[in-house]
């Protein structure tokens, strides 16, 4: 039996301040705009059933004893509530920003919290994708990396995936920061929506390494805040379309401060009758002197049904910055089809061969060789089949 | 044994006829040169025997071991034993020189060529060829230099080991150091199975290279074969006079 919101906050101990804010979202969600190319991820608000929550640090041991807190996010609003409560849907994402961050808010399900202190490394990439219920429709994940410190995070989808999913996913970055992230978007849900938003205060530095192989329709937003001064980003984005999917992606570096520097690089299959939409901003306030803000954007079409469609957009407010954008659509080459033809290697796997070259370059720059493999070995699976 | 009869072949994009009933064979273990001015057809030829989807044959037979070409794919073509040197071989990003010629090994041996013996044989060829060791992991032929370029093509001819190969102008662009390296993998190449027709503008390469026979190339057709000296009195005289002598009737390009 399905229970209201305020009940559900109260079977998990919720504290009172994340209840009450989710009241007002609830109630003031109908005031809010629904953007159009979000309209048929409006999802109807998901059933919220009883549960019990695990309140302990659940990272690792060799990283509780660096002082890493990894914990469901209901239970770390009431342990560590000054560093939630000003964060969670607030700077990365805000809640009051469309009916769909509302929604989330007033019916999270599901929630993780990560905690990095100040001046902390780690070498190996972090695995949180178990810090949320897979099965859930409303998920969040909240990072906050203090000042100083370096880690790379890995999140990963689970075959089980509910009929409409959505993930947002908050990185905060303290100064000097260092983070990657790695999400391998894989859902097979219908509809997914996905939301990576980060904010880099001073000098913090931002690399997000995108596996957008989802099988439903999805819509996957990245937007970037480089508030602090000599901040950096850099989205590395390898999508897969194919059947009837229909996807965009939009991202968004937005260079608030003197001396940031944002670079989106994009390459996308696009195969069957699929679409896939990048939607790109390259954005640099009149404050961000000497910043620079690059885009470089791909997309291949497999099929004469397949469509692939880019919107490159840069929003220059200061003269004093470098800026560029490139973006192409475009089918397997004939030229080089043919090329191999001639050393004996038949259509189909010349195609397969292009095809994967053409992904190859920006998947040599994900850091991890598991996760090159993995992409390239998924790719192979549905492309070359 | 390649053998072609009267050949005709058009261009598809301007359905302009190039090829006009042109005749040739070449037996097993030769090496044939085309030699011919400029715009008549030379390089027509070698992407019409590999089955370039630019040209069409409308008249006449290409065949190779008694096999008919004309409606086989490509890729078919290269897997009985067809090679062809690119005049411009194409810059493929994402795809990494060794694991193209492993592929290409593999699509055109019986069974697949194990890694070890692969890399013993890349090895081994690199280093006859001159070849530095960076180059395996790069993309195939990006931002290669011309004389890489062609190297690479003469690379690919010797691990791949086909039974005809066609080099279309594999000797333009290249120093004399190039030039000599490409022969010795040509000349390496030469035995009772294999032939090459190799299709030039000058007769520098056939100081290392020598030739079985020269044939000349005119509007179309071959209009006359010879010895290594048939290159050597083009070199003296050129073409207008070679024409005049014949008594053919074509305009040639640079005139």
């Amino acid at each position: 039996m399905s229970m209201s919101v305020q009940e559900f906050a109260l079977s998990h101990n919720e504290p009172q301040w994340l209840t009450v804010k989710r009241i007002v979202a609830n109630d003031m969600k109908n005031t809010m705009r629904v953007p159009a190319p979000l309209r048929k991820f409006h999802f109807e608000s998901p059933e919220l059933n009883p549960c019990s929550i695990d309140t302990q640090n659940l990272a690792p041991k060799n990283l509780q004893d660096l002082g890493i807190i990894m914990m469901d996010l209901f239970a770390a609003a009431n342990e560590f509530p000054e560093l939630i409560q000003e964060n969670l849907m607030e700077k990365a994402i805000y809640w009051r920003d469309n009916a769909l961050n509302a929604n989330h808010l007033a019916y999270l399900q599901s929630g993780g919290f990560v905690f990095i202190p100040k001046d902390v490394c780690v070498d190996e990439s972090i695995d949180i994708s178990d810090l949320v219920d897979h099965n859930m429709q409303e998920k969040h994940l909240l990072i906050i990396a203090a000042s100083g410190s370096e880690v790379s995070f890995t999140y990963k989808d689970s075959k089980q995936q509910p009929k409409n999913d959505r993930l947002m996913i908050e990185v905060l970055l303290g100064d000097h920061a260092n983070v990657s992230f790695y999400d391998a978007a894989m859902t097979n849900s219908e509809k997914s929506h996905r939301v990576l938003n980060a904010y880099l205060a001073q000098n913090a530095n931002l690399k997000t390494y995108v596996g957008l192989f989802n099988h439903g329709d999805s819509r996957y937003y990245s937007n970037i805040d480089l508030d602090g001064m000599g901040s950096s980003a850099r989205i590395n984005l390898v999508s897969l379309s194919d059947q009837n999917q229909n996807q965009v992606v939009q991202t968004k570096i937005i260079n608030k401060s003197p001396n940031t520097s944002g670079l989106i690089s994009q390459r996308g299959i696009v195969a069957d009758k699929s679409k896939t939409v990048y939607d790109t901003t390259g954005q640099i306030k009149l404050e961000a002197s000497d910043s620079d803000s690059d885009q470089i954007s791909r997309l291949l079409t497999l099929s004469p049904e397949s469509k692939g469609k880019i919107d490159p957009i840069l929003l220059i407010d200061n003269h004093d910055v470098v800026a560029g954008h490139a973006a192409s659509v475009g089918k397997v080459n004939p030229e080089q089809l043919y090329y191999l033809k001639t050393r004996g290697i038949d259509a189909k796997t010349a195609r397969f061969l292009l095809t994967r070259g053409f992904l190859t370059p920006l998947i040599e720059k994900f850091p991890d060789k598991t996760v090159q493999e993995h992409l390239l070995n998924n790719l192979e699976e549905r492309i070359h089949g | 044994m390649l053998k072609i009869e009267n050949l005709h072949v058009k261009i598809n994009e301007t359905d302009e006829e190039v090829i006009k009933g042109l005749n040739l064979t070449i037996p097993d273990g030769e090496v044939h040169v085309i030699m011919g001015p400029n715009g008549t057809g030379k390089s027509t030829l070698s992407q019409t025997i590999m089955g370039s989807p630019k040209y069409s044959i409308t008249e006449g037979t290409i065949s190779f071991d008694g096999k008919e070409l004309n409606n086989m794919a490509t890729d078919e073509r290269a897997r009985l034993g067809l090679f062809i040197g690119m005049q411009y071989p194409t810059e493929i990003s994402g795809i990494k020189n060794v694991d193209f010629i492993h592929a290409a090994m593999n699509a055109v041996a019986d069974k697949p060529v194990s890694v070890l013996d692969f890399m013993n044989r890349l090895d081994y060829v690199m280093n006859f060829l001159d070849i530095d060791e960076s180059y395996t992991d790069r993309y195939l032929n990006e931002g290669f230099s011309g004389g890489e370029k062609k190297r690479n093509e003469i690379l690919q001819m010797m691990m791949i080991q086909p039974n005809l190969a066609i080099l279309d102008e594999i000797d333009s662009g290249l120093d004399i150091d190039a030039l000599k390296v490409v022969s010795k993998g040509i000349n390496h190449m030469r035995d009772n199975h294999f032939s090459s027709l190799i299709i030039t503008h000058y007769n520098r390469i056939l100081r290392y290279v020598k030739p079985d026979v020269v044939h000349v190339m005119m509007g179309g057709r071959v209009v006359t074969s010879g010895d290594y000296h048939l290159a050597e009195q083009l070199e003296q005289n050129g073409y207008a006079q070679l024409r005049d002598q014949l008594g053919i009737d074509v305009k040639l390009v640079d005139e």
